[in-house]
């Protein structure tokens, strides 16, 4: 074999290595995209923390879901859009319109585009049961936006993308049944800057 | 060799090598947070509780500002691990993860029976498949790895509550060797 043909070799070994380290990224992406549930705005994926996941999907859950619980004990449902489709933008305001989830205790917190909780003057991350004013007929309003809003405000960072995650603990049995049906809040995109 | 050939055998090993790196992406992130954990608490195997997650926490991707964790990294290469906490009025539960990150128990207040006095409280030994010795009455858990990550997890349900909840449970959760 020559050196000339040897070199060609390497290369071609080197590049298909350089390419599937590269490319892990993208395929735990698209992976995810195509084992997650979607339900409306938010989707979940039941291999979260358990045994059953494949290795893209413990990479997917490394990276951005470390230390997440099995479904049994809690679901994990994540908005990255609303319920148009479009990607969540600090620069706009939104409107999440729900009812209260079916399990034992329940969340709906906001990360920005690091997976971090997004600094903002009311020292307010999340919101559940215990932090809602609820409408008369028990549902609720959450205004999600970087400007305070006067009643449930969800603070948004002011600029970039962020998420919403609903964390259900100890959800009733009868949730497993349909994920899809689960009632999860609307999200409607009110105006941007 | 033909075009195709080598384009076959380029895709291959690209295939192979983007398995891998996969493969091995959560046990190199856990192992990166488990050494950060472990010298925050001077070593494994013992508890240290952390501060309600706000926006300056860096620890762990995702946090729940609803819940006071507490971390203890364990190895029980050698001697099992002894968890014990007292329960309090709302959720609280314990979980394992393994060093693939697997969740491989999660225990929560609702599925605990109350002891003699009426009273429940955790008392779990991990240990590793064949340990002996091990103490009797404890519910005993098998990790699928020798180190790993214990969580607590106590719910603040009201804001007011946090300094009980700081002072007369998380301060209480425990795992060391036994």
């Amino acid at each position: 074999m020559s050196i000339k043909h040897g070199l060609g070799w390497a290369g071609l070994v080197v590049a298909a290595l350089v390419t599937g380290v590269l490319s892990v990224k993208p395929v735990i992406g698209l992976t995810m995209d195509r084992l997650a549930i979607q339900a409306g705005a938010w989707r979940t994926n039941v291999a979260t923390g358990s045994a059953e996941a494949n290795p893209y999907e413990r990479a997917a859950v490394a990276v951005a879901g470390l230390y997440a619980l099995s479904r049994e004990e809690t679901l994990y449902y994540t908005a990255f859009t609303d319920s148009d489709g479009r990607a969540l933008d600090g620069r706009c305001e939104y409107r999440l319109a729900g009812r209260p989830l079916p399990s034992r205790w329940w969340s709906l917190t906001l990360y920005g585009a690091d997976h971090y909780l997004v600094a903002n003057p009311a020292n307010v991350f999340s919101r559940h049961a215990n932090n809602l004013e609820f409408d008369a007929d028990g549902s609720f309003i959450v205004p999600v936006s970087a400007q305070p809003q006067a009643r449930n405000w969800l603070p948004a960072p002011a600029q970039g993308a962020f998420s919403i995650t609903a964390r259900l603990y100890n959800p009733d049995p009868a949730v497993f049944a349909d994920l899809v049906a689960v009632p999860l809040p609307t999200i409607a995109r009110g105006t941007c800057r | 060799m033909s075009l195709a050939r080598k384009l076959a055998l380029f895709l291959a090993i690209a295939a192979a090598a983007n398995l891998a790196t996969v493969a091995a992406l959560p046990r190199l992130i856990n192992a990166v947070v488990l050494h950060r954990m472990a010298q925050l608490a001077g070593g494994p195997n013992r508890a240290m509780p952390a501060p309600r997650a706000d926006a300056s926490a860096r620890a762990v991707v995702r946090p729940s500002p609803d819940l006071l964790y507490t971390v203890c990294v364990f190895d029980v290469s050698e001697r099992p691990l002894r968890i014990t906490a007292p329960v309090q009025d709302s959720y609280v539960s314990v979980s394992g993860f393994a060093a693939d990150t697997d969740n491989f128990f999660a225990i929560n207040d609702a599925a605990l029976e109350p002891g003699p006095d009426g009273v429940k409280r955790f008392d779990l030994v991990v240990a590793k498949a064949g340990a002996t010795g091990l103490p009797a009455g404890a519910r005993v858990i098998t990790a699928p790895s020798d180190r790993g990550l214990i969580l607590f997890r106590t719910l603040i349900a009201r804001d007011a509550e946090l300094p009980r909840l700081q002072r007369d449970f998380q301060a209480r959760q425990e795992c060391r060797s036994i």
